[in-house]
């Protein structure tokens, strides 16, 4: 079963390789940030399948740090002087 | 059990790659964001249901749970600000 | 093919494409973006060599707090978007238009450099026993006398005590040194403007008791397993500046003395330790007694948590607020 797991991982890492592809072009910048975002989850996937192939509990915590903080780098973007003229009144 | 184990993370791979080639094919940036919360929702919840069928503890099955309600939470009001960024700038 | 050496060959080829981008980045916000991942990326790289501990500290600091500081670090820097008339940056190599290209001169001496650096750690590993513990056996032996459990917690904590008190030391002193560079006291005057963003209020809201409970639950595992105080001082962080985006004060709303004291509560309850066990009749100095050294760890985990995570989180709100004047 680990093995499988560890499989599924590989896969999930290329998928992430092949997403880079929009870091790079994107042509917006909210563009590269929902392929962030992508990473990230993707990463959590990842984690939660490393945890359980290499029987290591606290891979899992990084799976959670992962998710909270995700929501920070782009609450920051979001949240910047250049989109302050535009927030809902 | 571990067949079926298989099977939802076999799904879950699924739905991560159908997300990831909505990201690099899809027109525009607003559909983007809507093929990424495909992946985020589904791939993420059936590769955790996969996880939580053979987890060894209660404890463990929980935590993985958590972890993907959170995943949901965030990531939902992540696309939300970017999506609305989007639509503000025209 | 081994399954785990298809997964690091991907890993590396990740982490080589993500830097050879970001070096060539167009601008600083796909600079950022890039910097992002590649935390991601060796977040994952971290789990792989072993290193839970590291791992959990650069999936914080990469791939969330980096970022933010980055971010309000570039835009100072980064020329307006509708300055449409300067063409510099089409035909800058740099990411700052205004300064010249690199000629041979400076390409021939970096490569000299880097070329004799790589040349120099290769030596350096191939020179390590090839079959070694480092010094894994060492530290099981003493770990029943430091008072945790778990060794990396053990070493920061008690064996290589100086060094994570300077590393709280270094910490002070960029806080102090981005006060002068900001040209401000203290950050009472950087309260949040009145957000009439719903969805953001309501979110942090809602994360906010959650990230407390990982904060308490990081600092509660480093006792036995990978965590401690830097990334639950990182986590911290990370939930101060979410309140303060969402309107909330957050630290913005401490007076001068309390957030002085904040800053410094690591590194004085470190010197505290030091200097009892200096001056003690029976203590030799930064040896703590075995029956107390678990109660003095959590107790320096205490304060450093709290100082780690008002120190960063005022780097980034001095970084991203001032620019608003």
């Amino acid at each position: 079963m680990e093995k499988f797991y560890l499989g599924v991982a590989c896969f999930l890492l290329a998928t992430m390789i092949v997403g880079l592809v929009r870091v790079f072009v994107g042509p917006d910048q909210e563009d590269r940030l929902v392929a962030v975002q992508l990473f990230g989850t993707t990463g959590v996937a990842i984690l939660l399948l490393l945890a359980e192939a290499f029987d290591a509990s606290s891979v899992r915590n990084a799976a959670l740090l992962f998710t909270l903080l995700a929501v920070l780098a782009v609450v920051a973007f979001v949240r910047s002087p250049g989109s302050l003229g535009e927030r809902e009144e | 059990m571990e067949i079926l184990s298989g099977t939802l993370c076999l799904l879950g791979a699924f739905f991560f790659m159908a997300g990831t080639v909505g990201l690099i094919r899809f027109p525009d940036s607003l559909s983007r964001i809507h093929a990424l919360t495909k992946a985020d929702n589904l791939g993420l919840g059936f590769i955790v249901l996969a996880l939580v069928v053979t987890s060894q503890s209660l404890t463990v099955a929980f935590k993985l749970i958590l972890i993907w309600l959170l995943a949901l939470v965030a990531s939902s009001s992540i696309c939300f600000f970017l999506a609305r960024k989007l639509i503000h700038r025209g | 093919m081994n399954l785990t050496l298809l997964f690091d060959v991907f890993l590396i080829a990740a982490l080589l494409l993500v830097s050879w981008r970001l070096l060539g980045a167009s601008d600083l916000f796909q600079a950022t973006v890039l910097f992002i991942s590649f935390g991601l990326f060796l977040s994952l790289a971290w789990i792989r060599l072993q290193a839970p501990d590291i791992a959990l500290a650069e999936a914080a600091v990469g791939a969330g707090l980096a970022g933010v500081l980055l971010l309000g670090t570039f835009k100072g820097l980064e020329p307006e978007e509708d300055r449409e008339g300067e063409n510099l940056s089409s035909e800058a190599c740099r990411l700052d238009p205004i300064s010249p290209c690199p000629g041979r001169a400076h390409l021939l001496l970096a490569f000299t450099f880097v070329g004799s650096m790589t040349a120099l750690l290769l030596l350096a590993v191939l020179d390590l026993p090839a079959e070694g513990d480092g010094l894994t056996l060492l530290v099981f032996q003493s770990l029943d006398r430091s008072g945790v459990e778990h060794p990396v917690t053990a070493v920061l904590l008690n064996f290589r005590f100086y060094d994570t008190w300077l590393e709280l030391g270094v910490l002070v002193a960029a806080a102090l040194s981005i006060l002068c560079v900001r040209n401000r006291l203290d950050l009472r005057e950087l309260r949040p403007s009145k957000v009439p963003d719903v969805m953001l209020r309501r979110l942090v809201m809602g994360l906010t008791p959650i990230m407390i409970l990982v904060v308490v639950y990081l600092l509660w595992l480093g006792d036995h397993a990978p965590g401690g105080a830097f990334q639950a001082g990182v986590v911290l962080a990370a939930m101060l500046i979410l309140l303060w985006f969402s309107g909330h004060a957050s630290i913005t709303s401490l007076s001068r003395i309390l957030w002085l004291f904040c800053l410094i509560a690591g590194f004085a309850m470190m010197l505290l330790a030091a200097v009892i066990t200096a001056s003690w009749p029976e203590m030799r100095p930064l040896e703590f007694a075995e029956e107390w050294s678990g109660a003095i760890i959590l107790a320096i985990e205490v304060a450093a948590t709290l100082s780690i995570g008002v120190v960063l989180s005022s780097l980034a709100i001095l970084s991203l607020g001032a620019v608003e004047d």
